[in-house]
């Protein structure tokens, strides 16, 4: 048994059949048009940069949103770098002096926007240079991911010298990313931005050598190798000075002390999954060069090495980063934010890696948003974290001020952190625990202490849990169960990350109506 | 290919690893976030500052009542009204576990009284309570009566030198008396009774200092601490000193000790120092805290009127003895029936009423929130 299959066609009326060939076959009664290679036009356009850059303008105000939903008291950090208040080993004293003038007119939570200002144009840079160097998609990714992890959000809320340095370094980036299409300009403007960088901050200084390296990658890819090194001599300079700003002032004051297993820790806290996304699209970046669906770009395709050494440039700071922090001087305890640097270098393979998870012709969207979800997920709660890390002093000062009286004497764990949030704070009626005692513990302190307490002096005394001193762990205690001349009035609490930490407010007992 | 493939393969588990290293930061502690209070902008309190409650000027004027707080305060205003004043303190018992009862205890303090709560531990060891094993129920009613921000007196395992509770004496020489020989196994007494603990004065030391540290650690400054005795330290008990936890530990001495018949008399002019004085000579060794009688009655009959009155001006004559709670109460007990109240002999209330119109009288009862306020 046989099957025929025949198609009915009829003859368009104006062809008529030559005779000859008449068969079974018959032509088909339409035209196939030469296709081109793609179906929309591959280079940039004005409408796709206008759409993208609006994508841009939500992530950045996403970004805002979750800066500014951390909210705490004035971080010691914050204010020990004032010069005014302190020695300030991070970087020249650029960035302490031009704080104290602004803070005089803005405060505290005015210098804490201008960072958040910084790091949103480091975005916004970073956007930029991974579009110019990727496109719009990896672009955007880039941004995105940069913009939700804890570095940047910390960075962004607290009025160090961190911020403004991690934006001139995306500046130096960013004119360097200029370059690529030919002028030479923007790779000795960079000069200057990237020395303000390490004047600004000496930490800045490690990752100088990326940049110069970009700058070789990029010069290279479109005139000769001896070409690029002359090109990006500027930035060898700078790098030089960097290194001798670091070395006269850098080496100045030890680095905080945080442990080789707490840097390694935090980092890979931090930065791991971020590094993972970014290995992950440096890794396909590496094996093909071609991003998206466009079949063949308007550059030709850069060779393997390239390719390393561009994935190099932007995921080694990321892989170095505690390395580099163990010679970086900080000021106090927060230290993690200091990752915001790698951070921003990393972003742009960050953004491959995503754009790689979700595909051509957006075939793996659920990967991307998978990793997209989770890198939030972890920004927002480590950064809420970490910007709980020392007290809210709002709840201690406004008990406070409806029990301290004019005419008494007070006793405080460091009475400015709270007194600068009370109403009325009158600095000579409060006494800091430390100054009480002016010997050591052991060695007559104690005494000094029990004597305080015994003369009665102070109506009240509050006494900051967990302690941040040998003396006030001694008080405490004496508080507790030694002398007995104070009972305890309340307790205000504040948050500590996930935990609490309590202001406890001692009154003295009265005197017995002794019979 | 093949290696290439495992390459790949090995790629991507290192990648997936990497990406799992945030799972041991502290931030993402899921337990720890949502049992996290939110604390950030609390509302400002003033806190209550009850140092003057502690050495009124005027004396306590105090009833007990078993039963709920609810009925206590009840028949604290009918008593009031029978006697001719409100009565400033009020105490009811209650079993260790549960909860501060924050809206009865409001209730007692916005009627003109200080809540005073006897905690009786029925369940549970002193060794126990002293190594930790009740803090999360320490802590709930702590916290419960810091927010309640009013203040309470508090009373921890009371009558703890005495054998008839759980919580009270209870070691091998409590089955002796003070002369060397045993004691009837029905003497021994509820603490020892069929149960191989043993309970010392250290224990009910260590219990109390843990219980008082918990309140101090969360801040609750609003209790007066009353270490309650009794007044029946029987034979081959150890000293009293030996079950005081220390004036850090201590605000009040409430001591327990009943009035009780003695056929046929009338009055007892030395009643007062016969009950208390020896327990208060005691306690004045080792330390100088203000006494509260903080449960007493009568179950006299003839001489209930002259009790009364004995009590209102023992009470008045010693500074240091802050007041008394009277346990107004018909206790029925295995049948026997003991009747402490006042209001159940009208001579006695007669008495109280003729006392508290007195000069001396005027001393008694004040209202707490309004010398706080003050």
């Amino acid at each position: 048994m046989t099957t025929e299959t025949r198609h009915e066609v009829r003859p368009r009326g104006d062809q008529t059949e030559p005779k000859k060939y008449r068969s079974n076959v018959r032509p088909a009664p339409y035209r196939i048009p030469a296709a081109p290679p793609i179906a929309w036009a591959p280079g940039n356009s004005k409408r796709r940069a206008w759409l993208s850059r609006f994508v841009l303008s939500g992530l950045l105000v996403m970004q805002a949103i979750l800066t500014l939903r951390l909210r705490n008291s004035v971080y010691p950090g914050e204010t020990s770098i004032l010069p005014s208040n302190g020695d300030f080993h991070g970087g020249t004293g650029l960035y302490p002096a031009l704080s104290e003038s602004l803070q005089a007119g803005l405060g505290v939570q005015g210098m804490r926007f201008l960072s958040l200002v910084f790091m949103i144009c480091a975005t916004g840079l970073l956007y930029s240079w991974s579009t110019r160097l990727f496109n719009e998609r990896v672009g955007l990714a880039a941004a995105g991911a940069h913009s939700v992890i804890a570095p940047t959000l910390v960075a962004g809320a607290l009025a160090t010298e961190d911020a403004l340095a991690i934006f001139l370094l995306a500046g130096t980036v960013w004119l360097v990313a200029l370059s690529r299409t030919g002028p030479v300009w923007p790779l000795f403007a960079a000069v200057p931005v990237a020395v303000l960088a390490v004047v600004v901050k000496f930490g800045s200084v490690f990752y100088l050598p990326f940049i110069v390296l970009l700058a070789l990658l990029v010069t290279a890819r479109h005139t000769s190798v001896g070409q690029a090194v002359l090109r990006s001599s500027g930035l060898v300079v700078a790098l030089l000075v960097g290194v001798g700003l670091f070395a006269t002032g850098g080496s100045d004051g030890a680095p905080a002390a945080v442990g080789f297993g707490d840097l390694f820790s935090g980092w890979a806290h931090w930065l791991g999954a971020y590094l993972a996304v970014g290995l992950f699209g440096a890794g396909f970046y590496v094996w093909k060069a071609r991003m998206g669906e466009v079949p063949v770009g308007a550059d030709p395709e850069p060779g393997r090495g390239w390719r390393v050494a561009l994935s190099a440039a932007f995921l080694l700071p990321v892989v170095l980063a505690p390395v580099f922090l163990a010679f970086t001087t900080f000021e106090g305890s927060l230290w993690r934010l200091q990752f915001g640097f790698a951070g921003l270098f990393g972003a742009t393979m960050v953004g491959v890696g995503l754009v790689r998870m979700i595909g051509r012709h957006f075939r793996f969207p659920q990967v991307g948003i998978i990793a997209a979800v989770g890198l939030l997920a972890l920004g927002m709660a480590q950064s809420e974290y970490e910007y709980t890390l020392w007290p809210n002093y709002d709840n201690i000062a406004k008990v406070l001020d409806q029990s301290v009286e004019p005419s008494k004497r007070y006793l405080g764990s460091a009475p400015e952190t709270f007194g600068t949030y009370m109403e009325e704070f009158r600095t000579a009626q409060w006494t800091a625990t430390d100054k009480i005692v002016t010997k050591d513990l052991e060695r007559g302190g104690l005494a000094e202490l029990k004597a305080v307490l015994r003369k009665r002096t102070y109506e009240m005394i509050v006494v900051q849990i967990p302690t941040v001193s040998p003396t006030d762990e001694a008080l405490l205690e004496q508080l507790r169960a030694g002398t007995g001349d104070y009972r305890v009035l309340t307790g205000v609490p504040f948050r500590l990350g996930w935990t609490e930490g309590t202001h406890q407010i001692w009154v003295k007992n009265l005197r017995p109506a002794v019979p | 290919m093949t290696l290439s493939r495992r390459l790949r393969a090995a790629a991507v588990v290192m990648t997936a690893a990497l990406a799992l290293t945030a799972c041991g930061d502290p931030a993402l502690d899921r337990d720890a976030y949502h049992s996290a209070q939110n604390i950030d902008d609390l509302a400002p309190v003033k806190p209550v500052d009850l140092r003057k409650l502690i050495w009124p000027e005027k004396d306590y004027l105090g009833l007990a009542y078993d039963g709920t707080i609810e009925s206590g305060l009840q028949r604290r205003d009918e008593f009031g009204e029978l006697v001719g004043r409100p009565h400033n303190l009020l105490k009811y018992f209650e079993e260790f576990g549960g909860l501060f009862k924050v809206k009865e205890n409001k209730k007692i303090w916005e009627s003109g009284a200080l809540p005073f709560a006897d905690v009786e531990p029925y369940e549970g060891t002193l060794k126990e309570f002293a190594e930790g094993k009740y803090d999360r129920d320490i802590e709930s009613y702590a916290t419960a009566v810091k927010n309640s921000n009013i203040p309470i007196a508090y009373s921890w395992g009371h009558e703890m030198n005495g054998w008839w509770y759980p919580w009270g004496y209870c070691s091998k020489s409590g089955e002796f008396k003070g002369n060397g020989t045993k004691k009837d196994p029905e003497d021994i007494g509820d603490a020892c009774k069929g149960e191989s603990k043993e309970n010392t004065p250290e224990d009910f030391v260590a219990a109390w200092k843990h219980i008082h540290d918990v309140f101090t650690r969360l801040g609750v400054g609003n209790v007066i601490w009353v270490w309650s005795p009794n007044t029946a330290q029987g034979d081959g008990m150890p000293a009293l000193k030996e079950f005081y936890p220390g004036d850090e530990y201590v605000d009040w001495i409430g001591i327990s000790g009943y009035m009780y018949e003695t056929k046929g008399e009338r009055d007892n002019p030395a009643i007062f120092k016969d009950l208390w004085g020896d327990i208060y000579q005691e306690t004045r060794t080792f330390t100088r805290k203000p006494f509260v009688i903080a449960e007493t009655g009568s179950t006299a009959s003839l001489r209930r009127p002259n009790d009364v009155r004995r009590l209102f001006n023992g009470t008045h004559k010693y500074r240091d003895i802050l007041g008394f709670v009277w346990f107004e109460v018909k206790k029925v007990e295995f049948g026997n029936e003991t009747d402490f109240r006042v209001a159940a002999n009208p001579k006695a209330v007669q008495a109280y009423r003729k006392f508290l119109k007195s000069k001396r009288g005027q001393m008694f009862g004040f209202d707490p929130k309004q010398l706080i306020d003050e």
